[in-house]
């Protein structure tokens, strides 16, 4: 059975972690169905903010909204993780919490731009998958 | 239809099968025809249709194991497409699979895939498919919060250096193989031509 890398000793290194997550606000979908489809990343969060505290870090959440940045440049987190997928309800908008958090130099899990630019295009994708020497 | 993902340092958690229902939803014939997802996803609002997947997943698909040998041939791709996309920790591929040819085809990737721990999320479902928790997979994801040197060499960059004096590191004891975490508080700090990152005449060996 395959296990993966990692030691809860190393987490004694880090004093506060933040989950960023999609703002979600009813303006910027068209249907209730589709807000309240989305609505739900806040309850995951929370889930991996709580499953984070069961390891014994200081963990807080924040949304990725217009005032992510100047949050964390308050609470300085020493690692943030990005779990925002839309801003303002469209997807290719979400390279924006990496943009912010390489501006701010502080470490952050998931992929980067470069990663989200090209996961979100799919003529892309294929693109370099063909052409993958 | 399979779907992989895998996360860093090399580590891939295994296809598997997705199984439809006969009481399917109306989504499904989109995913029977062959015709991309995407291309339906333009007609509503792709939100709303994640959504309405996601509960047909729930409800129809099952997630299953597939077999070694397809495993092994889709593994090493998975891989490959994971560092030539440029995604990092962990992502999901929709594959498909041809039958009869077994030509596999990588249709979609998702670098921000829903991350949680709720059994509901394809991500962590197929991780405890493989016997890896959630809480596994986050310790994995935050224990190093710089990634790729767990064990290894490092390079920094200068002003990362100046932030950062002191460096932690998991090392394997040679003798015993046993894993060891130890501290360096006092690096030593080489700067070295582009080429020559551990310079002979200096008597620098690779640690690994």
């Amino acid at each position: 059975m395959a296990k993966l890398k990692g030691n809860k000793e190393l987490l004694k290194n880090l004093k506060l972690i933040v989950v960023a997550y999609s703002y979600i606000e009813r303006e910027d979908f068209p249907t209730k169905a589709s807000y309240d489809a989305e609505i739900e990343v806040e309850d995951r969060a929370q889930e991996v903010v709580e499953e984070i505290k069961k390891l014994g870090v200081e963990v807080k959440a924040i949304p990725g909204n217009q005032y992510f940045l100047t949050n964390i440049l308050v609470d300085k987190p020493d690692l943030i993780v990005n779990l925002v997928d839309t801003l303002r309800g469209e997807d290719m908008l979400q390279t924006s919490v990496p943009a912010a958090l390489e501006l701010s130099n502080i470490p952050y899990t998931g992929a980067q731009m470069e990663g989200m630019v090209i996961g979100n295009n799919r003529n892309l994708t294929k693109r370099l998958l063909i052409y993958q020497p | 239809m399979a779907t992989t993902g895998i996360l860093p340092r090399g580590f891939l958690f295994t296809s598997h099968e997705l199984y439809d229902d006969e009481n399917a939803y109306d989504i499904l014939p989109a995913l029977k025809s062959g015709v991309s997802l995407q291309r339906r996803m333009t007609y509503q609002r792709s939100i709303h249709l994640r959504s309405k997947l996601r509960s047909v997943l729930e409800c129809c698909y099952k997630y299953k194991k597939v077999d070694e040998e397809l495993r092994a041939k889709i593994s090493p791709l998975a891989v490959r497409a994971f560092r030539g996309l440029h995604h990092r920790d962990y992502a999901k591929f929709d594959i498909r699979i041809e039958e009869g040819s077994g030509i596999s085809y990588f249709t979609d990737s998702n670098p921000n895939t829903a991350f949680g721990p709720d059994m509901g999320l394809p991500m962590t479902e197929v991780m405890a498919l493989n016997g890896i928790s959630f809480q596994e997979t986050l310790v994995s994801l935050l224990a190093d919060p710089y990634k790729k040197f767990a064990g290894l060499d490092r390079k920094f960059r200068i002003r990362d250096f100046a932030k950062r004096w002191w460096d932690v590191n998991e090392v394997t004891i040679p003798g015993t193989k046993r894993k060891n975490i130890r501290y360096d508080r006092k690096m030593l700090f080489v700067v070295t031509p582009k080429k020559a990152l551990f310079p002979k005449k200096l008597g620098m060996v690779r640690s690994l």
